[in-house]
Order: C-alpha cells, then structure tokens, then sequence
C-alpha cells in the first residue's frame, strides 16, 4: 500500500476516534412497568458526558407518553417528596444517573399498555439542539435486594 | 509526703474500680422493668407504643379496623398509586420480602398493608389492582381523609397534598419509612428509606427473636 494511502486510513481512523471520545452517550434506558392501572411511569437512565463542556438537558419525548418531565426525589427527615427540575445540568466528561430515590423521568400518561419486556423510544433534547434517540426497555420493578449489589 | 501522695492516688484508683464494678454488677442483676434495648436498629423499645382502635376500607371496600392486625406481624407502607418512584420500589422491596420469608416457611404470620395517602384518587378499586400487583396476599387500604388520619395520625405518618400541575395532577409528599407492629398490637419498628430487601429481613428476624425471647 502506498503510504499516501496509509496516511488517509490514519487521518480517517483519528477522526473517528475523536468523534467517537467526543459525544453525548445514553445507557441502561429503562421503565418500571408498574401495575396496569398505573398512568404515571418512571423512567431511568445514565447520560454520559463525554465533550469538553457542559450540556443542559432542557426537553424529553416519547410517542407513548402524553409528557415526560424531570423530578428529583428527597427524602428529608423521613419524609419523601418529588420535585420538578427544569433542565438537568451535566458537567464535562461526567456521567448523570437517573435512578430510583434519586431522579427519574416522569413519565405521563401513556397510550398504550407499557408491559414488561417492550421497548419504547425517548427522545432527549439539550440546550445547544442536539438531539439524541435511545430506546427505553419496560422491567418489572427492580427491588434494591441490598447496599452492595444497588451500588453500581 | 511522697507516700502520702501515692497512698491517695491508690486509694482513688481503687474506689473508682470497684465502684465501676458496682455499677456493672447492679446494672446486670438489679435492674427493674423491660430488659435493656438490644442493639436493633429502627426497635422501638422500651415502651413500644400500643396501636389504638381506627377504621379504614381494604381494597374490595369492606371495613378494616385495628382486629384486622391482631395476630399477625404488620408491614405498613404508607404512599400513593401516582408515585412512580418510591413507593413501588418500597413495595418491589417488601413484596422480595415476603417471598424470601415465605420461602424460609416463615410468612404465616406476616401481613403486607399499603395505606393510601391519596384517598381522593386511590378508590378501592385501584388499590386492589395495584396492590395485586406486587403480591397477591397484600393488602391495600384507603377510605376518606377522616379515616386514613385515624390510622395514620396515630403512627406518626406525615402527608400533605402538592399544588396541581395539572388539572387531577399532583404529588403527594409523604413518610417514607416501613413500619414494624407485632401481633398484639404495638408499633415495634421502623426501617427507614431508603430500605433493602437484605436489611429489612435481618432487622425483622433480630426484632422477631428478641420478642419471642422475652415471651419464653
């Protein structure tokens, strides 16, 4: 091979290395099915921050929900409450977890059944427009059997 | 004057021991009353708290009152069908609860109860399919504002209504914590959020044994 050509394979292969180090990732999307009556879901999953700066989280979709929100939960002195977070702050090269306790998706009003095993899509929407797509899996609830094996 | 010094030191050192054995010894043998707490976290002793009569509706609508806890041991869970983050994880827990102590042939006497804090939108009839849907044997309860008060207000749940988000949407925000009541009716235990299926049966199993030591 000419080394013109090697060159090209190079450059080509470091430009996809760098895309690749470069982006916005999305994990382990998933939704609690919930008993069937139920028409608030909670969805979760970790957003991987791989660029140099900051992204805002600002909108959620989904063709299966009427709406989706942000909601952090506390517990302060035993006593649990949901709070609405207009956008979701995620510092470079961080990664922000949506989890059970902590912050989930809130999830309204589905139009169809959301049953175990399917596999719904979510569209997440950032400040500067970037939009990524991810599939959501519908789990029976995950019971947290102990610290240990929750730490994840 | 050196001797007189070091016969005081001596003389201190040996009130201070034996009066610290006294104290051992009398704390052991002398004392009156409940026995001394054991180290459980969430136990509430001494003087667990007696549950007072109070009238609520199970999931099929019939009237659920203090009897209705006797003689079983009661895990009560209060929340609202339209959380979708605490409480069915708390229930996912207690429902792995449930089957690990059934598997150890050890759930005869256990009652899993979820209370409503929603009683407006949690009618009967969405209880029972809720409830259902972590374990057939649970129970759900409900009933108007008076009569969850009567059940909760006694425990010591904390639960007020959020604005409206939209038109039939709101949160509830609520006391988190599983509670623990024995059989003959005190309120012997909380376990507190956020909770794991290892930690609520080792705790149950401590708090079982040291009741069931005492009875002995």
């Amino acid at each position: 091979m000419s080394p013109v050509f090697n060159t090209l394979v190079l450059f080509l292969l470091s430009i996809n290395i760098s895309l690749a180090a470069e982006n916005i990732e999305v994990r382990n999307a998933r939704i609690n099915e919930g008993p069937p009556t139920v028409k608030v879901h909670a969805g979760y999953l970790d957003i991987i921050n791989n660029t140099g700066k900051s992204i805002e989280l600002v909108d959620a979709n989904s063709p299966v929900f009427e709406k989706i929100e942000f909601h952090s939960t506390r517990i302060d002195q035993g006593i649990s409450s949901m709070h609405r977070q207009e956008k979701v702050h995620i510092p470079a090269r961080t990664v922000f977890s949506f989890s059970p306790g902590q912050y989930h998706l809130m999830l309204f009003n589905n139009n169809q059944p959301v049953r175990q095993g399917d596999i719904i899509p979510l569209e997440l929407i950032f400040s500067d427009g970037e939009i990524i797509q991810a599939d959501m899996q519908v789990i029976h609830v995950d019971p947290v059997e102990s610290i240990h094996h929750h730490d994840r | 004057m050196k001797n007189r010094v070091l016969q005081a030191v001596i003389l201190i050192v040996c009130c201070t021991v034996l009066g610290a054995a006294l104290g051992i010894f009398t704390s052991r043998y002398y004392h009156s009353g409940e026995p001394a707490k054991p180290d459980i976290e969430g136990l509430l002793w001494p003087n667990p708290r007696d549950v007072e009569p109070f009238k609520v509706l199970d999931q099929d609508g019939k009237p659920f009152g203090l009897e209705d806890l006797s003689g079983k041991w009661s895990f009560l869970f209060f929340g609202y069908t339209h959380c979708p983050d605490i409480c069915p994880v708390t229930l996912a827990v207690l429902a792995r609860v449930y089957s690990r102590l059934e598997e150890q042939k050890l759930a005869d006497n256990i009652q899993v109860i979820f209370v409503s804090v929603d009683p407006e939108r949690d009618t009967p009839d969405v209880i029972k399919s809720y409830v259902n849907y972590f374990n057939k044997n649970f129970i759900g309860l409900t009933g108007n504002e008076q009569q969850i008060n009567s059940l909760a207000g006694q425990i010591g749940i904390v639960h007020a209504r959020g604005e409206n988000t939209a038109p039939g949407e709101y949160p509830v925000d609520h006391t988190a914590s599983v509670f623990l009541i024995s059989p003959d009716d005190k309120l012997l235990g909380i376990f507190s959020a956020p909770q794991t299926v290892d930690n609520i049966i080792f705790r149950f199993k401590a708090i079982t044994d040291f009741i069931n030591h005492l009875d002995t």
